[in-house]
């Protein structure tokens, strides 16, 4: 009897002893029980102040086969309704924009012209974790996502290795991803006045994402990670719903060049901040972002966690973002009607400004709550185009056994 | 071309790294901190998931992120 209850203990020891040795240890403690399962829930809903409104829903699940390999599972399906601006100009009096489908949108006043929607999203990705040896995993998946006007399907291959004893991790990826694009009555004709009948049935949109990254455990309380980021998009890259207009005049559907090349370099910083029976996490990235549309931006994230009693945290959050306009982004268009425009005002010059904060709560051992809400800014600088705000709320249930 | 010549590059060196011992180098029992469920890079990846969602389609700018995923952006 009292043998039997020693083993255990003997076994832990050879096995914290082994993989001390090995240093496989960085992740997970070396004696604690490994959860086999992961679940994660999420109820996400984004309210933009008179504009549009998203509630989408997610599920995750991870799976441990043990030997450092995994399977996971996530689905997505998002339920999108309200106006977003459709590019043309406020003018003074009523503005009606008839589309190719022959909808009429009518805009009041010096009010901005806007396009109404519906939309519902479906999407399904799977991923495989394996180890190629000790010190190389490789992880691969697929991805699918449907709306009645746009399906996407994507694959990618990530591969890491493992060295300095497991203090620091490379990564090197590569992801595709074919997307056709349906738009509600045929893919406007670029360039061509917003009435124009003349549209094709459908276009093609294909990705490619190239990033490479390094992970570092720098001490005991601190792990930094650097990412390289390289996207290449090539097809029809506008958005079907935006036009441009003439002051007084009529309204030309958008024309974007059909490639784009983006480079980002992101930094990342976690620090254990360690106070009495408690510790606190300090959780700050920044990226630099540049592409071929001569749009710059620099986006900083700042997190921290605080503990607030043993099953307790709130995490406050800003998030700071400033990017450049696209070469050819521009307000109204004058009487010349060039290559390519675009009056997206996701292509101006802007700046977001997001503040919120989560609450977290570990119900037991295995099951943990959050809760978080976030109000989101953005300005433009061109005063003209109306600012933007919205109130984002999310829960999330995560489950291990 | 230019970017090609640039990825292969990085790739290149962070690879070489890897043999570099002028990287710090933590003993795994030094990790007890860093093992802990809070200190994970993806602890929150259900509330990235969100922000990815909001950002993406709200701004110009992308990379850095999850990789792969789907969807538009329009509106």
């Amino acid at each position: 009897m009292q043998l039997n209850s020693k083993k255990p203990l003997i076994k832990n020891a050879l096995r914290f002893a082994t993989q001390s040795l090995l240093g496989t240890s960085l992740i997970t403690p070396a004696i604690a029980a490994v959860p086999k399962w992961e679940m994660n829930a999420s109820a996400f809903y984004y309210h933009e102040l008179e504009r549009i409104r998203v509630f989408e829903e997610t599920l995750y699940i991870k799976k441990d086969l043990g030997n450092n390999e995994f399977v996971s599972l996530k689905q997505t399906s998002d339920i999108m309704t309200g106006a977003s601006p459709s590019g043309e100009i406020a003018q003074a009096g009523t503005t009606t924009t008839t589309t190719p489908s022959g909808t009429t949108l009518v805009s009041g006043d010096n009010q901005t012209p806007m396009g109404h929607f519906q939309d519902i999203r479906f999407a399904l990705a799977a991923n495989w974790v394996s180890p190629l040896s000790r010190l190389w995993t490789l992880s691969s998946g697929v991805n699918y996502s449907y709306e009645y006007d746009y399906r996407s399907h994507g694959a990618s291959l990530v591969v890491s290795k493992d060295a300095n004893r497991r203090s620091t991790t490379f990564t090197a990826g590569i992801s595709g991803n074919f997307d056709v694009i349906e738009p509600v009555n045929g893919v406007p004709e670029a360039t061509q006045a917003s009435t124009s009948t003349v549209r094709a049935d459908n276009d093609i949109k294909s990705i490619i994402d190239v990033t490479f990254g390094i992970s570092q455990v720098l001490d005991r309380y601190r792990v930094v990670e650097i990412a390289y980021f390289h996207g290449y998009m090539k097809g029809y890259l506008n958005d079907p719903y935006k036009f441009a207009s003439q002051v007084g005049g009529d309204s030309f559907n958008e024309s974007r060049p059909g490639l784009r090349q983006q480079n980002s370099l992101s930094i990342r910083l976690l620090q254990y901040k360690q106070k009495k029976q408690k510790g606190d996490v300090i959780d700050l990235k920044y990226r630099y972002y540049s592409d071929d549309w001569a749009v710059q931006a620099h986006s900083l994230d700042v997190n921290y966690r605080r503990q607030l009693d043993k099953t307790t945290y709130f995490r406050p959050h800003i998030r700071m973002h400033y990017q450049t306009a696209a070469r050819f982004y521009l307000y109204s268009l004058d009487n010349f009607v060039p290559n390519f425009f675009s009056a997206d005002y996701r292509l101006a010059e802007l700046y977001t400004l997001t503040v919120g904060g989560l609450y977290g709560i570990k119900i037991n051992k295995l099951v943990e709550a959050r809760f978080r809400t976030e109000y989101l800014h953005q300005g433009y600088l061109n005063r003209k185009l109306d600012k933007l705000q919205s109130l984002i709320f999310q829960a999330v249930l995560e489950i291990k056994y | 071309m230019y970017s090609i010549k640039r990825i292969l590059l990085i790739s290149s060196s962070l690879f070489l790294l890897g043999g570099c011992s002028l990287l710090p180098n933590i003993a795994p029992w030094d990790r007890d901190l860093l093992a802990q469920d809070k200190m994970l890079v993806d602890k929150y990846r259900m509330e990235m998931l969100g922000d990815d969602k909001a950002y993406f389609s709200r701004e110009a700018a992308r990379g850095g992120q999850n990789f792969g995923g789907g969807g538009c952006g329009c509106n």
